[in-house]
């Protein structure tokens, strides 16, 4: 028994550092690992965002969602009004990865409202795209264990060793292009340069598959933000019409039935082709135009 | 491994000659238990000819019904009772030669594989859809898909992977553990090989959420 510990203690000790190294230099070496995230040392707006947030100080709106988010909610907006808010949404995020946000970043922020965009095609997905952006843009690495952590398999951890020795060791970083095309605003938001979409034609009568965890972590979130004494609206994003009709929605609303909770795609009518820039992210046109509306909204549901 | 001695359950079974001799080799726990406290007691083949297929397709047929209560599970244990009795009777001789010897090793995995299709589907149904599939089309086609599964991203690494753990596992058969026999002196290198197989089991193996058919039980 004491030789079996013995020589346990020696293999997971030489393991735990030559895997980490191997894996490591052949990611780096361009040696793509089928468990590995092959954009794993490409930095996004979100390593800005939660760089950003760090500092940031108290606001009044903090929103939180999707790419919908931080390219739908333009801070600058809700500035002019009067305002201080902050844009912390992230690629594809679901409730399991804002539920992590909240719990990090709801008593730096101090919000008198939270905004949080929900939409049926994230509450069906596992969320792992959205873990995995984190885990590549977070420089503190607490939350970025906590990303790897709650998300336990293989793609996720090999992800998240290659993302900390990069930054340990700067080799194979690629920071985040921020330019004319794609540029990051202070506050989260995301402006994007592109201007029109050409819609095509999106094949219809799929359904959505929510799913129960991600459900259950809304509940999670809404709960955590009410602890926190902060309101908590739930907003739906406008998207193309032709993406919008693509998918028998079921009985999504129901699960706000109890929150308040606003469908833009009911709210407001945009085109297509003018107010947005792909099938389902608004371009400045459509921005304008939905951000004013919401604000309204907002008043109305006695919001601030 | 680490000092450990457990007791061994499958004793190379892929490399085995024939049908009978795989069922020696393959879980060889659970195979013993019905030989010993089913085989055995039915008579096992010290009863004449009629006696010993009886009770071999009956400890088939309950140790295909103890996998599961689906007639996919029923075929396969009667489906290798067929198989398993001429080996009852035909004694292999003992020096053959090394080709031949391979030979009877791949066509034994052949009829085995083939017999894990009804093990594996849901219902027969669909281990006869599987069958189908299974049957070649030369179309122009279906061979651009055998080129691309063959020399696609990962598919060439993995048949060569492949090929040299069948290599080691060959050589080192005749030992408790290959790595053993094939690095006797060099903890070293058995050392770096248990690395390597943990390196592709982390980095390479994708993840599946299907449980091993066993945990079931």
């Amino acid at each position: 028994m004491r030789k079996f510990f013995k020589q346990a203690i020696y293999f997971v000790l030489i393991l735990s550092i030559s895997y980490p190294l191997t894996i490591f230099f052949l990611f780096v070496n361009n040696i793509k690992l089928p468990n590995v995230y092959n954009y794993g040392l490409i930095r996004t707006h979100l390593s800005l965002r939660l760089q950003e947030a760090e500092n940031f100080g108290v606001v009044d709106i903090l929103f939180l969602g999707s790419s919908h988010a931080y390219r739908g909610f333009d801070t600058r907006f809700f500035n002019e009004k009067g305002y201080t808010c902050f844009n912390l949404g992230s690629s594809a995020q679901t409730p399991k990865q804002t539920l992590l946000l909240v719990k990090e970043y709801l008593y730096k922020f101090k919000p008198k409202l939270v905004v949080q965009e929900v939409n049926p095609m994230y509450l069906s997905s596992k969320g792992l795209e959205s873990t995995l952006d984190i885990i590549r843009n977070d420089s503190s690495h607490k939350l970025k264990f906590k990303t790897m952590w709650n998300s336990a398999n293989m793609l996720t951890f090999n992800s998240y060793l290659v993302s900390v020795l990069s930054s340990l060791t700067s080799i194979g970083r690629r920071d985040v292009s921020n330019d004319e095309a794609d540029l990051y605003i202070s506050g989260g938001f995301s402006l994007k340069k592109k201007r029109f979409h050409s819609p095509f034609q999106y094949q219809s009568n799929s359904q959505y598959e929510i799913r129960e965890e991600q459900v259950d972590y809304l509940s999670q979130v809404h709960k955590e933000i009410e602890n926190s004494g902060a309101k908590v609206v739930f907003i739906e994003a406008p998207v193309t019409r032709k993406f919008y009709r693509q998918y028998a929605r079921l009985d999504f609303e129901e699960l706000f039935k109890d929150w308040d909770y606003v469908n833009f795609n009911e709210k407001i009518i945009l085109n297509d082709s003018l107010d947005f820039y792909d099938s389902h992210h608004m371009n400045m046109n459509g921005v304008r135009k939905f951000n004013d509306l919401l604000i309204k909204k907002l008043k109305n549901l006695n919001s601030f | 491994m680490f000092g450990f001695d457990l007791i061994k359950n499958f004793n190379f079974p892929y490399f085995s000659q024939s049908i009978s001799e795989f069922w020696r080799r393959w879980h060889i726990s659970l195979t013993t238990w019905f030989r010993d406290y089913v085989y055995f007691p039915l008579g096992g083949n010290k009863k004449g000819i009629y006696s010993t297929v009886r009770n071999t397709l009956i400890v088939f047929s309950i140790s295909g019904f103890w996998h599961g209560a689906n007639w996919t599970f029923i075929f396969w244990g009667v489906l290798n009772a067929i198989l398993f009795l001429p080996g009852i009777w035909f004694k292999r001789k003992k020096s053959v030669r090394k080709l031949f010897l391979v030979f009877r090793v791949l066509w034994t995995f052949t009829i085995i594989t083939f017999t894990w299709i009804f093990f594996r589907s849901d219902s027969m149904s669909e281990a006869i859809n599987i069958l189908n599939y299974s049957i070649p089309n030369f179309s122009n086609e279906s061979l651009i898909g055998l080129e691309n599964k063959l020399f696609g991203e990962w598919s060439f690494s993995w048949a060569l992977l492949t090929f040299l753990t069948i290599v080691v596992e060959f050589f080192g058969r005749k030992g408790e553990f290959a790595l053993q026999v094939i690095f006797p002196k060099s903890k070293l290198l058995r050392w770096f090989s248990y690395f390597v197989i943990v390196f592709i089991l982390g980095a390479m193996m994708q993840v599946k959420k299907e449980g091993f058919i066993y945990f079931q039980f």
